[in-house]
């Protein structure tokens, strides 16, 4: 039976190994987290204690697996229209943030979403909106020579 | 049972840091008028062409929509007044994703749905600025 010291500073427990493994597979409990065995005066870093080394036993991952979303091939085809989007109308020029998002989700965590390749997808999607993004912020420039335009501040957005 | 509280993850951060965002952006849009106040974006195309761009009227829309007044806003701009309930979904459902790992169901977060978008921003674009629909 151990006791842990929380985020909060509260003493929980005492609670069983069990338990324990139960509150890392969670995120309650980290490797840097306090816990005091049962008989034993001192607290340690749960990493100190050989038997709740990381990773935690294949069991647990098995009872509680941690949700993943499905549909890399989604998540990157929607990147490529927020770039398209993105370079129709300079109010659009929101959907590149979204775009980049998206992308960059695809690219960097390509691990969670198995199967199909949609590496292209993600790459041609972050290139139109970077472009998108980067020309529309060029448009104040040519807000130096107002006279050039006769409906400047005849409305706002 | 007690059970000590999950530290917020990086995810959880950036998602609390982005909803004050959006409330500030709002509390903003409600306080001040953009047809009256001067500091928010001007359209550039509107600017050089005085032709109305698809988002065109759409803060001013907003605005009218915080103040409870919708037909005003659906004047403004129809097409951002339509797709504020779509945004709203799509941000709840994002949300209840990051904090309870729950999977709310998409509704339009199939592919075709952003080319139909695309589709109706550019009808709307050109309708809108046809004779007999300006004003």
């Amino acid at each position: 039976m151990f006791k842990v010291l929380g985020s909060d500073q509260q003493v929980y427990g005492p609670v069983s190994a069990a338990q324990l493994r139960l509150w890392m597979a969670e995120g309650r409990v980290q490797p840097s987290t306090l816990i005091q065995a049962e008989g034993a005066t001192d607290w340690k870093p749960l990493s100190s204690l050989a038997e709740f080394a990381i990773p935690p036993v294949p069991p647990i991952v098995n009872l509680s697996p941690a949700p993943v979303r499905e549909g890399g091939q989604t998540m990157a085809m929607w990147g490529l229209i927020c770039g398209i989007l993105a370079n129709l109308c300079c109010c659009a020029s929101i959907f590149g943030i979204l775009g980049l998002i998206f992308s960059i989700t695809v690219l960097s965590r390509r691990q969670d979403f198995p199967g199909a390749n949609h590496k292209e997808l993600a790459v041609a999607g972050l290139i139109l909106s970077i472009i998108g993004l980067l020309w529309h912020s060029l448009l104040p420039l040519f807000f130096f020579r107002p006279r050039m335009f006769p409906h400047f501040r005849h409305w706002p957005m | 049972m007690n059970a000590p509280p999950a530290n917020p993850s990086k995810r959880m951060r950036i998602a609390g840091v982005v909803m004050l965002g959006l409330a500030a952006a709002v509390a903003v849009l409600f306080v001040f008028d953009p047809s009256t106040a001067g500091f928010y974006p001007i359209c550039p195309l509107h600017a050089m062409t005085g032709l109305q761009c698809p988002g065109c009227g759409g803060l001013r829309a907003v605005h009218q929509l915080s103040h409870g007044h919708i037909a005003a806003a659906w004047r403004l701009n129809p097409f951002v007044i339509g797709l504020l309930p779509v945004a709203l979904w799509l941000g709840v459902r994002e949300a209840v994703w990051i904090f309870t790992r729950r999977e709310w169901p998409g509704l339009v977060t199939r592919p075709i749905f952003g080319l139909l978008l695309a589709g109706a921003l550019l009808v709307f674009g050109i309708v809108r600025n046809l004779p007999f629909c300006r004003g």
